[in-house]
């Protein structure tokens, strides 16, 4: 059962992902902000999750590791910075990184906190 | 809509395979796997399609890449190990961004070789 859990929650979460990412490039943005918005996003509501306390493998596998781990993603983070890098925009790949993981952990404080 | 459902169920695989790292090696061990790994991957692909168009492009990397590697749950581990203990969660933050970055750019430049 988890099993399955695990694979609908992470088609979903990839379905998400990548209508966030279709959307931003219809609004003319970068593409790697739709990478932002995911990770920033995803990384609040891993924390809202995890200050439930509670330990139940059907929300676990649902919404932790299927929903949430396949709307955020970290090789498309990765990927981006090469992207950059290629482009010679050297400072905004600093950038960019350094607003992903602050700003991940920032969103999954104010989640937890919530 | 033909786009969504490749990115569906390249997302159900990405996730089962994540799933069973997980279950197999952890939480900390998983993440190690899938963020550098998926990451090479990732780059190879890209550096793959840049050359050669194909229909099954969204299915691997915004589905099945995408979702195999994980931001959340690398937030969380962060967040707890920095409360831990600073230096730990600063070295896991620096290391495991550094190492993915790392595996991206040589699985991008292997596959894609020098621009003509």
């Amino acid at each position: 059962m988890s099993w399955l859990l695990v694979a609908l929650g992470g088609g979903l979460g990839a379905a998400l992902r990548y209508t966030v990412q279709v959307l931003i490039t219809k609004v003319s943005m970068p593409s790697y902000w739709s990478t932002i918005l995911v990770n920033l996003i995803g990384s609040f509501f891993i924390g809202f999750i995890a200050s439930w306390e509670v330990n139940n493998q059907l929300v676990f596998s649902l919404l932790t590791i299927g929903l949430l781990g396949g709307f955020t993603t970290f090789s498309t983070f990765s990927y981006d910075v090469v992207k950059l890098v290629d482009q010679k925009q050297i400072w905004k790949s600093f950038v960019y990184v350094i607003v992903n993981i602050l700003g991940g952990l920032l969103f999954f404080w104010i989640g937890w906190r919530f | 809509m033909q786009n969504v459902i490749q990115v569906f169920l390249g997302g159900t695989i990405g996730a089962i395979l994540r799933y069973a790292i997980q279950i197999v090696v952890g939480t900390f061990g998983m993440l190690w796997i899938v963020n550098v790994i998926g990451s090479f991957l990732l780059g190879c692909l890209n550096g793959y399609f840049e050359k050669k168009e194909s229909k099954l492009k969204l299915f691997f990397t915004t589905g099945m890449l995408g979702t195999f590697t994980t931001f959340s749950t690398y937030s969380e581990s962060s967040f707890n190990m920095l409360i831990e203990g600073p230096l730990t969660g600063f070295l896991f933050i620096i290391g495991m961004t550094l190492a993915s970055i790392s595996a991206a750019f040589l699985g991008y430049f292997f596959i894609r070789g020098k621009k003509q």
